[in-house]
């Protein structure tokens, strides 16, 4: 943006807003109204209205719209601009996406599969306007009424005389006209849709083929130099005494600088500053740091899981989340009681794109370089580090290799502000695989017990679940009374009577965060394998289990389920070894089954050979984004359950790298078949939403392949008894 | 220090660096190739795949002093100054990438893959594509290395 300053003031106006500026034609501002805050997310504080979105419509016909989200895979580098150039009726092949300035007023928070489904109004507002202001410049051109204009592909067209003009030739009188009253503005029906629906390429893909586009770690500045940091191995340790001979002594090394731990998740540190990446890794190698391990360093994700086991029963620290009716299970009236407890270790990000940030810090300026999906946070921290004002704070948000939640913190960026601060020059800090497995911030471990009471026809009477674990709340707010938020149970999504959620919090000093899907990953695996456990419970086929409970009330939910039955074919027979489960989940409105066929042999062990997944997530934006989200999701999903496990030993992760940190890849991924359904409805979220489910649809494949249940993710060959197969 | 003269995307380049330094820092650091991404630093993700007279090779575990005048084809020079490669129209036909860091090094090695088996079976695909892809686009990756085959096949 040539002024966005400018964009700041007119926010203060009026909902939206022109200006013509030389040269550029019409410029529009689009306000979006701040997201609601989210649980355990740095909050943003943003304004009530505020612009964040622009179009940019030059005289030549070019659109330019802005993307204030972070392009991190999900694809918003495309479905954002589609759901403006649709009610602008722009041209789609003279639009083209480019990053919005990272401001205050700004809501550029990218998490929570909120993107669509919180700028999609404001954003077809955005180019509604556009759209009646160009009708409103071509009719008085012509003098004739606005009402006898219509528009396709970038022109304004009046009909009876045959007339039509471009977009373009119509900028500058348009950029003159006040906007149309908002109240006025009518959007299109979305059944009219020319755009949206329809698979459209992604604007990002050719510069994603041909190495041409720009990450984090790509950045260089002039004078930068790369910083490679000896990080304590315990996650709350500092560094004792340092001796830096031997890696100042290597070619191209510059500095080396002592950093000291900062909360929640940077221990005491070396860091070494470079001329390049390698000539930095190679000083790091060469420090001698004598660690202070710290208090935790005896800690073991092994005791803790002790620990938690003992304390399932400690209804006295349990702090309830959520209490409805009569919530004692009790054993009457013919009623059926079904218990079960499932375990999920810490898990790992690790994007492709390690950790990094880069940051030029002058004496009364800041620029920063971030593959961050919280960028206007990053500004506020590097602001305070500096005691430099927020607005002399400017943000560059590049294209990230993975974002998943641990973009979402400021970790990297303290390190990148530190640096460049004390060094007086540009720094690139990046964090080796190594780093990013030993010192990330991980996916709560945890244990969940159920335990429900079912009547005579398998209907849920009282459904009580126990959530036991570390808390992240806890973890970021050692002091915290506030309610548990994060780690909690949800009311199933399902006809139920009575419901019990409660907490009981177990100590442990591993960092915690946000990983894809965030809690619902947990609740998606623990409580669709209970459900599972019910239906067999009550001798019920579990399709039909699901569609019973989720009952008539819920056209959409049970139209996913059957959807992702009939596809999978499910009831057909299978051969020995092999099985189908099916799972559901609401995630925020969008729903989710899925059919996952495994086979399971002693010598080959457990394959997810085939996933059917049923998904509805309202008015498609791009749906062949929304399909590739899904197989994503699938394939993340699928990896967490069968390989996923960080552990902790003596205080410090274990894993390291790729190695022992295993991922799924080709030959194992299973074959994603995904159904959408299509609806007018409002649009839901599409990153997350596909993964919950997995790991128990799985799971109850598992089961039918087997005849036994894996409570305990990741699923391993050596938890099932051999001798049975 | 020592000097270096590589061939890299048919043009000499001369860098200055120590003998131990992986191809894939020469490339980012010293080359400005910044296509080929780093993943693990240990051989073990495929994002830095680049080729070596046309093989594919992990450049984080090559160090400069190995390549020798062996030529290097780096993502920035799959493409000629005509077309793209036929993995490169495969990949945007198929829509692959998604956050696209591992992107670099999948083209690559599908590249390599297709160049010495014209028609892979899914059995030679999944043996020659190891490359890790966090945003789990394999389902793509192999359609369009299939399309690709099909385009160079005929």
């Amino acid at each position: 943006m040539s002024d966005s300053t400018d964009a700041t003031d007119l926010s203060r106006r009026s909902f939206v807003v022109t200006t013509a500026v030389a040269g550029a034609g019409l410029l529009l501002g689009v306000h979006v109204p701040a997201r609601r805050a989210r649980e355990s997310l740095p909050s943003l504080g943003s304004e009530p209205f505020a612009p964040n979105a622009w179009v940019r419509l030059d005289e030549n016909g070019d659109v330019t719209i802005l993307v204030h989200k972070s392009e991190m895979g999900q694809g918003v580098w495309t479905a954002l601009p589609m759901i403006v150039a649709e009610e602008m009726d722009a041209d789609w092949r003279r639009v083209r996406a480019e990053r919005a300035p990272t401001r205050p007023e700004l809501d550029t928070a990218t998490g929570g599969s909120s993107s669509v489904r919180e700028s999609y109004e404001p954003l077809r507002r955005a180019g509604a306007t556009a759209r009646a202001m160009l009708v409103a410049a071509a009719a008085r051109r012509w003098g004739v009424p606005e009402s006898e204009c219509s528009t396709s592909a970038g022109e304004v067209i009046h009909a009876r005389t045959r007339r039509r003009l471009g977009y373009g030739a119509l900028a500058r009188d348009a950029a003159a006209l006040a906007p149309p009253d908002q109240k006025s503005l009518i959007l299109k029906d979305p059944r009219t849709f020319r755009l949206l629906g329809r698979d459209t390429p992604r604007l990002d893909t050719p510069a994603k083929v041909t190495g041409k586009a720009t990450f984090g770690i790509d950045v260089k500045l002039p004078g930068m130099l790369v910083a490679v940091v000896a990080r304590c191995p315990t996650f709350a340790g500092k560094v004792a005494s340092v001796d830096d001979r031997k890696a100042l002594a290597v070619p191209g090394v510059r500095r080396v600088i002592r950093l000291d731990p900062v909360p929640q998740n940077l221990p005491g540190r070396v860091a070494v500053l470079a001329d390049d990446t390698w000539s930095a890794m190679q000083g790091r190698r060469a420090l001698e740091i004598q660690w202070d391990l710290g208090d935790q360093a005896g800690f073991s994700t092994d005791a803790m899981w002790e620990d938690a086991r003992r304390r399932v029963d400690d209804d006295a620290d349990a702090k309830v989340n959520r209490a409805q009716g009569d919530t004692a299970v009790r054993r009457e009236d013919g009623r059926r009681i079904v218990e079960a407890t499932y375990e999920l270790p810490f898990l790992a990000h690790a994007c492709m794109e390690p950790m990094n940030c880069t940051a030029s810090v002058t004496a009364d300026r800041v620029e920063l370089w971030l593959p961050s999906q919280f960028p206007e946070p990053a500004r506020r921290v590097a602001a305070q580090l500096t005691n430099i004002p927020l607005e002399k704070v400017e943000a560059n948000v590049t294209f990230m290799g993975g974002g998943f939640g641990r973009r979402a913190y400021q970790d990297f960026v303290i390190e990148a502000v530190e640096l460049s601060q004390r060094a007086g020059v540009p720094v690139k800090v990046i964090w080796t695989r190594e780093d990013d497995i030993q010192h990330d911030l991980y996916r709560p471990a945890q244990l969940q017990r159920f335990r429900a009471s079912l009547d005579g026809s398998g209907r849920l009477v009282t459904l009580q679940n126990r959530i036991v674990g570390p808390s992240t709340e806890v973890w970021w707010n050692p002091s915290t009374t506030a309610p548990q938020r994060r780690e909690r149970g949800e009311p199933p999504p399902y006809d139920y009577v009575n419901t019990l959620n409660d907490f009981v919090p177990v100590a442990a000093p591993v960092p915690l965060g946000a990983w894809r899907a965030v809690q619902n990953g947990q609740n998606g695996f623990c409580f669709e394998s209970f459900i599972d456990e019910c239906a067999d419970a009550s001798a019920i086929d579990p399709v039909a289990y699901r569609l019973a409970l989720l009952g008539d009330k819920r056209p959409r939910q049970q139209a996913v389920v059957r959807l992702a039955a009939e596809r999978a074919r499910w009831g057909t027979p299978l051969p020995k070894g092999r099985g189908r489960g099916i799972a559901f989940f609401d995630y925020d409105g969008t729903y989710v089954a899925e059919v996952a066929e495994v086979t399971v042999t002693k010598h080959d062990g457990i394959h997810v050979d085939r996933v059917v997944c049923a998904f509805d997530c309202g008015t498609l934006i791009n749906p062949d984004t929304v399909r590739a989200q899904a197989e994503s999701a699938v394939v993340w999903a699928a990896s967490a359950a069968l390989y996923g496990e960080i552990t902790v030993r003596d205080g410090r992760t274990v894993q390291s790298n790729f190695h022992d940190y295993r991922v799924m890849r080709m030959a194992d991924a299973p074959v994603v078949e995904v159904h959408l359904i299509r609806n007018t409805e409002t649009p839901t979220g599409v990153g997350e939403p596909a993964v919950p489910p997995l790991a128990a649809a799985i799971a109850n494949a598992i089961f039918a392949a087997t005849g036994q249940r894996l409570r305990r993710m990741p699923f391993r060959l050596a938890d099932l008894n051999l001798a049975a197969l | 220090m020592s000097s270096f003269t590589l061939s890299v995307n048919g043009r000499r380049r001369t860098v200055d660096v120590a003998a131990d330094t992986p191809l894939l820092w020469v490339l980012r650091d010293h080359l400005d190739l910044t296509g080929t991404k780093y993943g693990c630093g240990a051989g073990l993700c495929g994002a830095c795949t680049v080729h070596l007279d046309g093989a594919p090779i992990r450049s984080c575990s090559v160090p400069v002093s190995a390549v020798g005048t062996r030529k290097i084809t780096t993502i920035e020079g799959l493409a000629t100054e005509k077309s793209l490669h036929a993995v490169q129209r495969a990949w945007i036909a198929e829509d692959v990438p998604q956050c696209g860091y591992c992107q670099s090094g999948q083209l690559m090695a599908a590249a390599a893959l297709l160049a010495k088996n014209r028609h892979p079976s899914d059995a030679d695909i999944d043996a020659a594509m190891t490359n890790i892809c966090r945003c789990g686009t394999y389902q793509r990756v192999r359609k369009a290395i299939k399309r690709a085959a099909q385009e160079v096949g005929t």
